[in-house]
């Protein structure tokens, strides 16, 4: 079910934060997003999301398919299908159409599956970060 | 009808043949047009501007890679498909785009085989393969929506093709390779290495994007196409598709079809 080898290979236009990189804002891609780094604000993408071990998210998220490995503090809207390794830790709610969770992992949140399920409410803005305003 | 923008320095007596021979061969081919030549009072977005009213509708830079980036800064305006003709050193953005020095490079006009390129720019200045921010700590902040913290110390590129110091240098490992007719720029903030690591420390950081800030607490130093530049703010956008230029066979870099 959950297999290491199995992340995908980052093609041309995939958006990937590598570990040590801080990203803050909304942060939006129409493509696949793979997430090493620390993301605060929101994330949204109309493709797939890959969120590593390392990583720390603390942010509403939305994408159409979602595997998590890392940390999540907010709340995730996953259209098709959201996949939780033992690594995952998750504050928040989660809605999804399939849900796929391996034993460890921590879902400390409400969940709501299937394809009538409502839609979790993500507000905005969210939690601490705005929208960055050029500096002078 | 073609016009070449000679560089100031082809004045000198020792390219006297080599110039020569290029225009001969440009007659033979029929390509021959008219020639401005720079100086330190002329201005090359007015000298293209008054080819353009006489009917130019293609501009050669012929000169290293000083001049094409003076012709490249002005030729965006104008409908105009831009050529290279190299001389002298560095040469590396006709070696990108698979022109050979000198005579040879006629052929490579006269084949008129050509590609539509995006174009970056930054401080108002145009761009093609690349910018790199060798080393500080630096801030991108992308379209103007989220900000990105790159880890200090390391370096920053943001490519619209790859870095010309490493395309070129067979040694070094490839860094990155953009699409060069996607309407974006790409950020590009290499792996992590550790101290007693050699190698990759993991996956780069890429980001897809059409215009950024680059900023820094203190001034810090950029490179352009092979030419540094310091500032305290770099503002970075992507000119989709404003540069039509001539290829050679040999180009350095791939557009999918």
């Amino acid at each position: 079910m959950f297999k290491p080898a199995a992340r995908p290979e980052s093609a041309n236009n995939d958006t990937v934060i590598a570990a040590g990189v801080k990203v803050e804002g909304d942060f939006t891609s129409a493509g696949n997003i793979i997430i090493d780094g620390e993301v605060s604000g929101t994330l949204r993408t109309d493709m797939d999301l890959v969120v590593g071990p390392e990583a720390k998210i603390t942010a509403n998220v939305t994408a159409r398919n979602a595997r998590i490995a890392g940390e999540v503090h907010g709340n995730l809207s996953v259209s098709e299908r959201a996949e939780l390794s033992a690594t995952a830790k998750i504050s928040g709610d989660i809605q999804a159409r399939i849900l796929v969770m391996e034993a460890g992992a921590v879902l400390n949140g409400r969940c709501a599956m299937g394809a009538e399920a409502a839609p979790v409410h993500i507000p905005t803005p969210v939690l601490r970060n705005r929208p960055v305003k050029a500096e002078s | 009808m073609y016009q070449y923008v000679y560089d100031a320095a082809l004045s000198d007596k020792r390219h006297h043949l080599a110039l020569t021979a290029i225009e001969n061969r440009l007659t033979d081919l029929g390509i021959q047009g008219r020639i401005d030549r720079l100086s330190l009072f002329k201005n090359v977005a007015e000298s293209i501007e008054e080819g353009v009213r006489r009917g130019v509708t293609t501009v050669v830079a012929v000169g290293n890679d000083d001049t094409v980036k003076k012709v490249m800064d002005a030729v965006p305006q104008f409908a105009v498909t831009m050529g290279v003709i190299p001389i002298g050193k560095p040469s590396k953005i006709a070696r990108l785009l698979g022109v050979p020095e000198g005579i040879a490079a006629c052929d490579v006009l006269s084949a008129r085989l050509t590609q539509t390129l995006d174009i970056g720019r930054v401080n108002g200045h145009h761009f093609l393969a690349a910018l790199s921010v060798p080393a500080g700590a630096v801030t991108l902040d992308c379209e103007g929506q989220y900000r990105v913290t790159a880890p200090p110390r390391g370096p920053v590129h943001v490519c619209n093709m790859t870095p010309l110091e490493t395309l070129l240098d067979e040694d070094a490992a490839p860094i990155h390779q953009a699409d060069p007719s996607d309407g974006l720029l790409e950020a590009v903030i290499p792996a992590r290495r550790g101290i007693f690591r050699s190698g990759e420390g993991g996956s780069k950081t890429v980001l897809n994007l059409r215009r950024l800030t680059i900023r820094a607490e203190r001034p810090f130093t950029y490179v352009v196409d092979g030419r540094s530049h310091s500032a305290q703010r770099a503002e970075v956008d992507v000119l989709p598709g404003r540069l039509k230029v001539i290829v050679g066979r040999n180009r350095l870099f791939r557009v999918p079809t």
